[in-house]
């Protein structure tokens, strides 16, 4: 069959050109670096694969320079100097139509296949020779996109996010219950303390009334206190009053009272003085004179008569007394001569004993003695008579005193008479001062008692007097039981919110009550985890069919290609689908990284063919840009054979590119 | 459960047909979505 491609505008190349190739035959496309050789087989690839969906595989065909980048503005494909360009691509009966325009939009008339990129394309920097060239071995990746497990991987994960919709909800049911039972918990426990606090915020407005009843009666009580304490006050001022006058009075009871002493003192004493006069007056009344007189007269008469008896004693005396002082004289004198004998100084001549002076001395003194006692007893006599004399002239005088002792009498009479009469009036005085104090001390008595009971009236009544303080006291603690009323009544509102949050649920915008839900949860968790199993199942049999298919490709491809080094390239199913490599000779899995470069071009396009006759037969078309450059001509020839015979074999169009030194040309080889 | 089995039925039987035709995910999520409120909506009757 024939196919033509008609690129208008497409890289360097402005305007249009037409290249038409032959199936069952390799076509190369030969010419200088950038004589435009690759844009050819670009065009064809794009107008093969587009649209591309898989995220993957769109990278690739970025980095292949087919798709548009994200961030470019125009297709790589589109001629820098042109607004558009087309590709035509027609073989069999299809005919494809592509149009690149230069504000990014593409137009397509029939999709393409996306598979085309990974497995159609001979490209040194294709995925499958970078994992071979990186060492790479899992080829999961490959039996996951070209198979349907890709497309049953993407509906998993969307049904997955549903899945984990579902388990979310479960445990937003799960919380919600929880939630729904601790806050109808503690709704319960606010709502007892709800109402004890109303309980008590009853009880406490009660009190407030009792109280203001008491301070009611308070006022009246206090009011009546102050009449009581006033009327102490006045009572008090009242016995001050009296007591000053009590006071008074006592003092003057009491002075009256010394006076009336004092006065019965001086009557007492005036009156022994006046009994002394009396008797004085009667003493003087007794004396008589001319009896006084004549004793006088006598006395003077006895004294003259005994001068006369001492005169004539005199002159004896004074002989005998001379006659003593001579006789001591001369004792005197032998007292100091210590002699008993001298001789007379007054004589001269005689002499003198002491002892006849002596003797001479004492009868002297012997004759001396009665003199000397008669004139004393005469003197003794006189003296006495002198002393009666004067008595008597004392009684003489006294009786001249008694006129003024009659007078003394008479004044103190009278003064007597004056005190007696003014104790009289004192006395009276006193007496009814008494009364008056004794009056007083009653009154006082009286209002003291009277003041002891007000006193203790204002005392119980101040007992009854509630502090007017209480009631601000229960007031403010009705206020806080207010208060914490409040935020009791929130919460229980907040609960009551959050309980009936915790009701429903939404699932996908929704509502369920929580008992739906759980079922539906459920019910959904069951029907996810079937469809999942299904999906698992589906992905498993997709990668086991995909990775076993490949295999088997690739064992054909091995045998056409006679290659003598290898005796199996296969992906291991039991081993997550990684690519084990056995050489002839050594059973064990050969490393990737170990192939030379020579081999890993040849397993990479092992890989690739394989790949393309596996999940991408439909579309009749393999390019290959420059692909057997790092190949040696044995290897190139023997896959070049390869190439020709599947491209005659499936009816393939087979187009290569490959720089040589000459202008661009096709040609079948 | 037999209404269960019924939307496990439709669901696997949209998946294979979506498959089959080439998944278009953003017609595959609507369309699931669409499912899974309309089953919810029966069951808010």
């Amino acid at each position: 069959m024939k196919a033509v491609l008609k690129l208008v505008n497409i890289g360097q190349r402005e305007g249009e050109e037409t290249w038409e190739f032959n199936s069952g035959v390799v076509t190369e496309i030969r010419g200088r670096t950038a004589s435009g050789k690759s844009r050819i087989l670009k065009s064809c690839a794009l107008a093969l694969s587009i649209p591309i969906n898989s995220e993957e595989i769109r990278n690739t065909a970025i980095s292949f320079g087919i798709a548009k980048a994200d961030n470019a503005i125009f297709s790589p494909l589109l001629n820098y100097n042109k607004e558009k360009a087309n590709i035509e691509l027609h073989y069999d009966d299809v005919k494809k139509f592509i149009e690149l325009n230069r504000d990014g939009s593409e137009k397509i008339n029939i999709p393409g296949n996306q598979k085309f990129i990974y497995c159609s394309m001979l490209v040194e920097n294709s995925k499958i020779q970078n994992y071979i060239d990186h060492g790479l071995s899992d080829f999961s990746w490959i039996v996951t996109e070209m198979s349907l497990a890709k497309d049953y991987e993407s509906i998993e994960d969307i049904v997955g996010s549903y899945s984990d919709l579902i388990t979310a909800k479960k445990e937003e049911i799960e919380t919600k219950e929880n939630n729904k039972k601790k806050f109808e918990g503690e709704l319960k426990k606010n709502k007892t303390e709800l109402e004890e606090v109303i309980k008590k915020i009853g009880q406490l407005e009660v009190n407030i009334e009792k109280e203001l009843e008491k301070i009611e009666s308070n006022t009246e009580m206090k009011k009546k206190r102050k009449e009581i304490i006033e009327e102490i006050k006045d009572k008090q001022r009242l016995n001050s009053d009296t007591e000053k006058k009590f006071l008074s009075l006592k003092k003057t009871v009491n002075d009256l009272d010394k006076k009336i002493k004092e006065n019965k003192n001086t009557i007492e004493d005036e009156t022994k003085n006046m009994d002394k006069l009396e008797q004085e007056k009667n003493d003087y009344m007794k004396i008589d004179m001319s009896k006084l007189n004549n004793e006088i007269n006598q006395l003077h008469e006895e004294n003259e008569k005994n001068f006369e008896k001492q005169k004539l004693l005199l002159p004896e005396i004074s002989i005998l007394e001379n006659h003593e002082k001579k006789y001591e004289g001369i004792l005197r004198e032998l007292d100091k001569t210590k002699e008993t004998k001298v001789i007379c100084w007054v004589c001269g001549g005689k002499e003198i004993d002491r002892n006849d002076i002596e003797n001479d001395l004492k009868s002297t003194q012997d004759e001396l003695t009665p003199y000397r006692k008669n004139y004393r007893d005469l003197e003794t006599q006189i003296e006495d008579n002198k002393e009666i004399i004067n008595i008597k002239q004392k009684e003489k005088a006294k009786k001249a005193n008694l006129p003024d002792v009659k007078k003394k009498i008479e004044l103190l009479r009278s003064k007597l008479i004056e005190l007696a009469e003014e104790n009289s009036s004192k006395e009276e005085q006193k007496n009814k001062e008494d009364m008056e104090v004794k009056k007083f001390t009653k009154i006082i008595e009286s209002r003291k008692k009277t003041i002891n009971q007000l006193v203790e009236k204002r005392n119980e009544l101040e007992k009854q007097i509630i502090d007017d303080t209480q009631i601000n006291k229960t007031r403010e603690e009705t206020k806080k039981q207010n208060t914490k009323k409040g935020a009791i009544e929130n919460q229980i509102s907040n609960l009551e919110l959050n309980i009936d949050d915790c009701k429903s649920i939404e699932i996908l915008k929704q509502e369920f009550d929580l008992l739906k839900a759980k079922k539906i949860v459920q019910e959904f968790d069951e029907i996810f985890t079937t469809i999942n199993s299904h999906l698992e199942k589906n992905i498993k049999e997709q990668r086991e069919g995909a990775a076993h298919k490949f295999n088997k490709n690739i064992e054909k491809i091995i045998e056409e290609l006679k290659l003598p080094k290898f005796e199996k390239i296969y992906l291991d199913i039991e081993d997550n689908n990684k690519l084990k490599i056995i050489r002839k000779g050594n059973p064990n899995p050969q490393a990737i990284n170990s192939l030379s470069a020579g081999e890993r071009v040849i397993v990479s396009s092992l890989l690739q063919i394989s790949a393309k006759e596996t999940y991408n037969p439909e579309i009749p078309f393999i390019v290959g840009d420059d692909i057997i450059l790092k190949m040696d001509n044995e290897r190139r020839e023997i896959f070049y054979n390869y190439l020709k015979n599947i491209a005659k074999e499936n009816d393939w169009f087979v187009i290569l590119t490959r720089v040589t030194d000459e202008d661009l040309i096709k040609e079948e080889i | 459960m037999s209404q269960n089995k019924k939307l496990i039925d439709e669901i696997v039987e949209y998946i294979e047909s979506s498959v089959r035709e080439g998944l278009d995910e953003a017609i595959f999520i609507k369309e699931f979505r669409n499912k899974i409120e309309k089953y919810l909506g029966e069951k808010q009757q």
